[in-house]
């Protein structure tokens, strides 16, 4: 038989071609995976042998309150980092949606800015902002007579967690809002004209007709900001560095704390891992939960 | 039921104007179907009905009372759109029920509404599927469906079937004009299909550019067109239009010349009368008119035959090779074959005479 092309000769022999992609991805992302768990079952300080010790550190991580104090924080960080975002952005989607084509470009645009740049900037740039004596936002409340309220945003144990997370917001609201804006796009004109002759109002139309049908784009928005939110890093290390008091510690800046600083890389590694399994997890759910509202034939 | 008057409805885009002053009398009951070529007005001034659109300047009256302003909902009409619009996330009976829960109807009424609707369409064995499961033919059964629920004084159908394979669209075509009889409602349909225009109609309004070229019964619009482009967009294969010359006139009759044609001289029926000598006309002629037993005749070269089984369709050109395309109806197989010389005979009774502008002599 002859071949039409190389590619159609046998995998051994075409291994060849996909090699160059495989040994990189076995060489930074496969192998890192395999050493993290490997390095989660060992007691190591980065110098040393490390020392074999099983599931010992998983079974400390679940004694360990410090740990679940940073799942909280990090289960409170969601609503900024995925409820209100995705909140907002279907909202001023709609809003957009209706608006002339120059108005809408030029808003969502504007709306957009937040996402192009770097969170730990934004994260330098906001410590400015709150800053306590100098910052913008205390003295723009000073202005106003509102002294009182004008708190150490970064420093107050109640407050501090919704600043760096209202920050967290300002820089996804306007990327969930473009996502919605392009699943917008998607739908059939008509099927407004149909729930307008039909009798529903904007409001109706929204809830019954829009927001079932955005189903897709909310899974894609929730998916993403549910993956950041929980890798988050960044913005918080460049804010509080997980402070006051452990008011901001989430799982990444704990697993920071003990490896880079108390050099316990097993412990660290067993956060990691558990961070990993986290988002697997809550990625799952949610491709579970949040469904096409068109499946389902009968 | 009832009916709907346009009172020199216009529609203007900005600086554009789309619909250019169109005055129409609906009566209750009746299938009114707005047919033209793309971008003629015709969806345009379908959306103005339905108050999907703003009407610029005019009156529109459903029932009686004055339309222009009051929400689409509430104008007693229900659309059936081309795509069908219908909600892909809701079942039948929640897409035909959509309308009836936001007009605050009890749940059990709605139920017994949408069961109604669904017997008349033979629906129910379809009501808990989603839009994506049905077939499109049964896609466009629900889509009347959802209009027939709400018992509108008036249908508006947007080219229902132009998204239907050919069979299913004759299929449903007929299904329609059932629907209309059971349910006598008022209709008014949109199409650029004449086809569909001459089956389905009760009166068919012809649409350019923003206007009304014609309002008139199918047959009526056939037999006698006021202008060129509604000669030409009434009957399939449309009509022939040949070059022609007064020759002179007698006796109720203008003799026309048609010099592609060895400037013979066929003898036309008007009513006219001062028509000059030497004045230009277009002469036009169904290719279904052309008949053995017709006194008049022209001299074609056949360029190409089509065998439709029933008819055969001679497309043909003058001898002497200048005129367009003449397309001849024949009953018969045997018309001619491809380069063969015919005389093609017709009644000159048939033929129809336009002026310059187009505009129907009479």
């Amino acid at each position: 038989m002859k071949l039409r092309s190389k590619l159609d000769a046998p995998v051994h022999k075409n291994l060849i071609y996909i090699l160059p992609g495989l040994i990189l991805y076995a060489a930074f992302v496969f192998g890192p995976i395999v050493s993290a768990v490997g390095i989660s079952l060992t007691d190591w300080n980065g110098l040393g042998l490390p020392t074999w010790v099983g599931l010992q550190n998983y079974a400390g991580l679940f004694s360990d309150e410090r740990f679940y104090l940073s799942l909280k924080n990090n289960a409170e960080l969601m609503v900024f980092y995925c409820v209100l975002p995705l909140g907002l952005g279907i909202g001023l989607a709609a809003i957009l949606w209706n608006m002339k084509p120059r108005e809408q470009l030029m808003l969502r645009t504007m709306l957009f800015l937040p996402y192009i740049m770097p969170t730990a900037v934004l994260g330098i740039i906001w410590a400015w902002l709150y800053n306590p004596a100098f910052g913008p936002i205390n003295q723009g409340l000073r202005l106003l007579g509102l002294g009182s309220l004008a708190l150490p945003w970064l420093g107050d144990f109640t407050f501090v967690l919704p600043a760096v997370g209202l920050v967290a917001t300002w820089y996804f609201f306007g990327f969930c809002m473009v996502i919605f804006m392009s699943g917008m796009q998607r739908l059939d004109p008509n099927l407004f004209d149909a729930a307008r002759v039909d009798g529903a109002t904007g409001l109706q139309t929204f809830r019954t007709v829009t927001l079932p049908l955005l189903l897709p784009e909310i899974r894609v928005v929730l998916l993403l900001t549910v993956i950041a939110s929980i890798k988050s890093f960044d913005l918080i290390f460049t804010m509080t560095r997980g402070g006051p008091a452990n008011a901001t510690l989430v799982p990444n800046i704990y697993m920071y704390q003990l490896g880079f600083q108390l050099n316990r890389f097993g412990y660290a590694a067993a956060v990691a891992i558990i961070g990993a399994i986290l988002i697997f997890t809550v990625n799952y759910a949610i491709h579970r939960l949040v469904r096409p509202a068109d499946e389902g034939a009968n | 039921m009832s009916g709907l008057q346009l009172k020199d409805i216009t529609k203007s885009f900005g600086t554009v104007n789309v619909i250019k002053g169109v005055d129409l009398d609906v009566k209750s009951g009746e299938f009114v179907v707005f047919v033209g070529p793309s971008g003629c007005g015709k969806s345009t001034l379908l959306r103005m009905i339905a108050g999907l659109e703003d009407i610029t300047s005019g009156s529109l009256e459903i029932g009686g009372e004055r339309m222009n302003d009051v929400d689409p909902s509430k104008r007693g009409i229900a659309m059936v759109f081309q795509s069908y619009a219908l909600y892909p996330h809701m079942t039948v009976r929640e897409n035909m029920g959509f309308a009836l829960r936001f007009a605050g109807v009890p749940k059990p009424e709605i139920e017994k509404q949408v069961l109604d609707a669904a017997r008349i369409l033979e629906l129910e064995p379809l009501l808990d599927r989603k839009p994506k499961a049905l077939s499109g033919g049964q896609r466009q059964r629900v889509a009347i469906g959802r209009a027939i629920v709400r018992h509108p004084k008036v249908f508006l159908f947007d080219e229902p079937l132009s998204n239907l394979d050919a069979e299913l669209r004759v299929h449903m075509r007929i299904e329609l004009a059932k629907l209309h009889r059971k349910l006598g409602a008022t209709v008014i349909y949109v199409t650029h299909d004449q086809v569909e225009a001459m089956t389905l109609a009760d009166k068919i309004v012809v649409l350019r550019g923003g206007i009304v070229e014609q309002v008139g019964a199918p047959l009526d619009l056939y037999d006698n067109p006021a202008n060129l482009f509604v000669a030409g967009f009434i009957g399939s294969p449309k009509m022939n239009f040949l070059k022609g010359v007064i020759a002179g006139t007698e006796a109720g009759k203008a003799l026309v010349r048609l010099p592609d044609f060895g400037d013979v001289t066929v003898p036309v029926s008007v009513k006219a009368t001062g028509l000059a000598t030497g004045t230009p006309v277009t002469f036009g002629i169904r290719p279904e008119h052309f008949d053995e037993a017709g006194s008049a005749s022209i001299a074609v070269v056949v360029d190409i035959l089509e065998h439709l089984g029933g008819e055969t369709l001679v497309y043909a050109r003058a001898v002497s090779g200048n005129s367009d395309l003449v397309t001849i109806s024949a009953s018969h197989r045997e018309a001619g074959k491809s380069g063969e010389t015919l005389t093609a005979r017709f009644s000159p009774d048939k033929a129809l005479l336009f002026d310059a502008e187009g505009k129907r002599i009479y």
